[in-house]
């Protein structure tokens, strides 16, 4: 039976509570559930209910002289991986670009980004790098509710700065050369990071400065 | 932010941490962004037209309460900001600005419309649309990726027209599953909330933390005033314990809301206690010099005494805020004891219900 599934809480809301109607509540948490159902919902179940089993490769056996698979030696083996240069079987081989390549490597190239082709994750060291830079002031937006109490706090969070400057100056330079998000933007994080930064570090250098030669006078 | 980009069209969603949806040729590409304020890292989705099932939006009420709670603040802050208006400039400017700053979130909030949390289907997953929050933007998103969807799904055929096949028919012929109990459990999910004695109990002392404490700068003498600080500490374990015990299960969203507020309003009570008791012994010193610094240190037993014998006249405008304190936390005391007590157990009978059996793999099986 084709369902779907409650966005609230999970429940598998049977497709007929929808017939007709554009939106129903869900029968465990009552929320109402605007649902646009489509065709591959039903055509999948249909498709379900009178398919076979799904197919499996045949079993091939290794003759004498045969290579066998590597990892499964009850296999004949047909190919050779690209990567790692075993021999496997079309049961445990996958098709990787225009490389044949077998699962082990499959999964090395694919969650451990080993391939720049393949990537499902970046991490934006831009962002990282204003962040930082930025992190004790937005601190003292929350903390202005607090009202004058919050000035101390403030004043603490100001002080932070003596650290994240130079931290997030050269945070901005690592993430220079670095890739940025697949969505295209140009490098304006970076060099908002690096300048204000800088602004930060030439401002605590004047104050130092001030310091130290009222001390002297 | 681009609207475009080699073949994909921006269709909801920014550079911030929830992420954005781009329209693809085939497939939706999902940009996930983890982090805090601006995303750290990005992760990123395709989902094939042709597979998805369908597409879901559910209202939430956190945009009502959201309004409620940046509106309650904005008109504490600013009420307090008029109450001080005699005062030092700098006090009343210090209140002004996080109520003036409420005041543009909570009209921004306005402005953005009904929120909403929306999914889409697959086969395989169902996948949280984060870029989408607002109604008035979800929805028009949501008809666009349906209309791609059919056009990718055309040449699919419904299952109704499917020549009636033996498996099928049984399968079509089964009856609805009855829906669950509110208290059932989902296979794979938290077990559903029982009530908690340590939320219960929580709520409980509120009902009593609340009074006391609304009632501090009226009642002179040491008793309610160490009884308020004993009962607020108190609270302020069980309200931890009770926040662990909750998250373990599925928890109803109004109690989850409580104990969390309950938390805040803890720690504002006692910094708030903190700060009388800091204007008190100042108040004090500086009405007897002699007897305060007279002597190398105040003791704590002093201070709770100068504390305790502190007024409603003495403390204006703060003291009222300390009155609204204690009526917030009856009210949160009062929704905890309904929400979290053994009362909301389910009878034994229902929770004896055996869980619907999920269909076997194989239907002819």
């Amino acid at each position: 039976m084709a369902t779907l599934r409650c966005t609230s809480c999970g429940y598998a809301i049977p497709q007929e509570a929808f017939k007709g109607r554009e939106s129903a509540p869900c029968p465990l948490c009552g929320r109402v559930s605007q649902a646009w159902v489509l065709p591959a919902l039903t055509a999948g179940a249909g498709v379900n209910l009178a398919a076979p089993r799904p197919p499996s490769l045949p079993d091939d056996p290794p003759g004498p002289g045969d290579n066998v698979c590597f990892y499964n030696p009850e296999r004949r083996a047909t190919t050779s991986c690209s990567h790692c240069g075993v021999f496997i079987s079309d049961a445990w081989a996958a098709q990787w670009g225009g490389e044949t390549v077998c699962f082990k490597c499959l999964d090395n190239l694919r969650l451990k980004r080993q391939d720049s082709r393949f990537q499902s994750r970046r991490v934006l060291w831009d962002n990282i790098a204003l962040l930082t830079t930025l992190a004790p002031f937005l601190l003292c937006i929350p903390l202005l509710l607090l009202g004058p109490v919050g000035v101390a706090f403030i004043a603490m969070c100001v002080m932070v700065s003596l650290i994240t400057a130079p931290t997030g100056l050269g945070l901005a330079i690592f993430a220079w050369g670095k890739p940025r998000s697949l969505v295209p933007r140009g490098r304006g994080r970076v060099v908002w990071a690096g300048l204000l930064s800088l602004l930060q570090c030439a401002a605590w250098v004047v104050l130092f400065i001030a310091l130290v030669s009222k001390n002297f006078d | 932010m681009k609207q475009s980009f080699d073949d994909y069209k921006h269709l909801a969603g920014g550079t911030g941490g929830k992420g954005s949806l781009w329209q693809g040729p085939d497939h939706l590409l999902v940009v996930e962004g983890r982090g805090f304020i601006l995303p750290f890292s990005e992760v990123y989705r395709r989902v094939d037209y042709d597979k998805i099932q369908a597409l879901t939006l559910v209202t939430t009420k956190s945009y009502i309460w959201a309004s409620i709670g940046m509106g309650l603040a904005a008109v504490f802050f600013l009420g307090l900001a008029f109450l001080s208006r005699d005062e030092e400039p700098f006090l009343p400017i210090s209140l002004v600005i996080p109520g003036v700053m409420l005041t543009v979130l909570l009209l921004i909030n306005m402005f953005r419309g009904r929120t909403c949390r929306c999914s889409l289907q697959t086969a395989v997953q169902v996948l949280r649309l984060k870029p989408l929050v607002r109604v008035q933007k979800a929805e028009p998103v949501m008809r666009l990726l349906e209309d791609l969807c059919r056009r990718q799904q055309s040449n699919l055929v419904s299952a109704s027209f499917f020549p009636a096949q033996p498996g099928a028919e049984s399968a079509a012929a089964l009856p609805l599953p009855p829906p669950l109990l509110p208290g059932a459990s989902i296979p794979g999910g938290k077990p559903p909330w029982q009530g908690s004695n340590w939320t219960f109990f929580t709520g409980l002392l509120m009902l009593l933390w609340g009074p006391a404490l609304a009632a501090e700068l009226f009642v002179p003498g040491l008793a309610l005033t160490i009884s308020s600080v004993v009962l607020g500490t108190l609270i302020t374990v069980l309200g931890i314990i009770g926040l662990v015990h909750a998250s373990r299960y599925r928890t109803p969203g109004t109690l989850l809301t409580c104990l969390w507020a309950n938390l805040v309003v803890d720690l504002l009570a006692g910094l708030g206690m903190y700060i009388l008791a800091i204007a008190a012994v100042m108040h004090q010193g500086m009405n007897n010099p002699e007897d305060m610094f007279g002597k190398k240190a105040v003791g704590n037993e002093r201070i709770l005494s100068f504390l305790a014998d502190y007024s409603m006249e003495q403390c204006e405008p703060w003291g009222w805020g300390l009155v609204m304190l204690g009526g917030l936390i009856l009210i949160l005391g009062l929704s905890i004891v309904v929400y979290g007590g053994r009362g909301r157990r389910l009878a034994p009978e229902a929770l004896a219900t055996p869980p619907p059996v999920p269909p076997p793999l194989d239907p002819a099986a």
